[in-house]
């Protein structure tokens, strides 16, 4: 009996140690291994709560992934059945998530609102991600003093606790951004300019890219060309994401156009209009009309 | 809320083109891909859609450009000037100079044939 008892509290603790290891991966942005360690753990043979946080570690690999199944459509019953404090509120954030990447911000708005009152009674752990996502939420559906709040909230929370470093980064980057669009370019450009620093402290070279472009667009606010120009090409040097290089050849074409440089600017203008195949006259467009005000960056 | 006037009139621009069409708002939403909440938002000015949805509307509507926006003013002699660089800048005040002086150069040698007719 008791030789059993000890070969399920080993089983128990070799599954801990392999989602752990997943947990690793994910936060090293790999979720395909990940998955797999996950998916190796719940071969073990997992307790019934250990099952559950297996379940929601899945379904965030799933959502990063952009896939669905039976781990991300468990979630809300997880929500609902609130059997473990905690994993109530990791099933809550991970909805908010997917819906934030799926472009339903109603919905990820009010999985967050719940995943924001979990945390709270669980002694605010994860209160101030929540707040981050809820920020970049509202940055997505255009309400931006709203996104204000929730980034001077994450901050006030994150203080300068060790270890949340990279969150202070992101949170004051997001703030800052959210100072160019309602007005305030010269905060908003001083505020990114610092969480660039940090980033750079921190070696997140991930975030550079973002941090160039909104430099680019805080400075072009500001009338300050040639410095806008200088992150605008950094910008587009290192971006990953497609909608970062578009945004980076936008943002540079403005630029050169309003330095004067009418060919440089159709040149980023003309990179831009190649994504956009179905409508031919993007280049003149963009050559005849400032579209800045009108255009969220973030979609 | 953070407006803009642009958006507001690009908003008011897009309700006009849409009740001349005689869409509603939740049918010219699916066209375009986004939610009636967020179309009826923008047409009163509140929400900024992205390059490719922006795109989208124009291309629902057929219309040109023009029709849309308002052109981009052309630039003064003295927006050039504003843009160039300070080296750049002394050059031009050089050159005007130079006119200014070859002006004067003229109107004084104009002047003197006056004098030599009189």
């Amino acid at each position: 009996m008791g030789r059993a008892r000890g070969m399920t509290s080993l089983i128990e603790t070799r599954i801990e140690e392999i989602r752990q290891q997943g947990l690793r991966e994910l936060q090293a942005n790999r979720p395909t291994e990940a998955l797999a360690l996950f998916d190796r753990a719940f071969e073990l043979g997992p307790t019934e709560e250990q099952h559950e946080i297996l379940t929601i570690n899945k379904a965030r690999c799933l959502v990063e992934l952009r896939e669905s199944g039976p781990a991300v459509q468990a979630l809300p019953m997880i929500l609902m059945r609130r059997r473990n404090a905690r994993h109530a509120f990791l099933a809550a954030y991970t909805l908010q998530y997917k819906f934030r990447l799926e472009g339903d911000y109603r919905k990820a708005a009010v999985y967050g609102s719940q995943a924001l009152t979990l945390a709270e009674q669980n002694g605010g752990e994860g209160a101030a991600e929540v707040l981050l996502e809820q920020g970049s939420i509202c940055v997505l559906d255009s309400r931006t003093e709203e996104a204000i709040g929730f980034f001077e909230r994450a901050l006030a929370m994150l203080g300068n606790q060790p270890g949340r470093e990279l969150s202070v980064a992101i949170a004051r980057q997001n703030l800052g951004y959210s100072l160019l669009i309602t007005g305030e370019p010269a905060r908003g450009v001083e505020l990114i300019h610092d969480a660039l620093s940090r980033m750079e402290a921190l070696g997140a070279d991930g975030f550079y890219p973002e941090s160039h472009i909104d430099l680019c667009y805080g400075y072009l606010e500001l009338e300050q060309l040639e410095m806008a120009r200088h992150y605008g090409e950094l910008g587009l040097a290192h971006a990953v994401e497609d909608r970062q290089i578009r945004n980076a050849h936008y943002l540079l074409g403005e630029v050169l156009y309003k330095l004067g440089r009418s060919e440089e600017a159709r040149g980023h203008f003309e990179a831009l209009a190649r994504y956009y195949p179905d409508f031919p006259n993007l280049t003149n467009l963009l050559l005849a009309f400032d579209l800045r005000r009108m255009v969220n960056l973030k979609l | 809320m953070n407006r803009s006037v642009q958006v507001e009139l690009v908003g008011r621009k897009i309700r006009q083109m849409r009740r001349q069409r005689k869409l509603t708002q939740t049918e010219l939403a699916d066209r375009i891909g986004i939610n009636q909440s967020d179309l009826s938002r923008m047409e009163q000015g509140e929400y900024r859609v992205g390059l490719d949805t922006l795109l989208k509307i124009l291309q629902t509507f057929d219309v040109g450009i023009g029709e849309f926006f308002e052109e981009r003013p052309q630039p003064t002699p003295m927006d050039n000037y504003s843009r160039l660089s300070p080296a750049a800048q002394k050059e031009v005040d050089d050159f005007i100079a130079f006119k200014r002086m070859h002006e004067e150069a003229m109107l004084d040698g104009e002047s003197e044939g006056d004098d030599e007719l009189d």
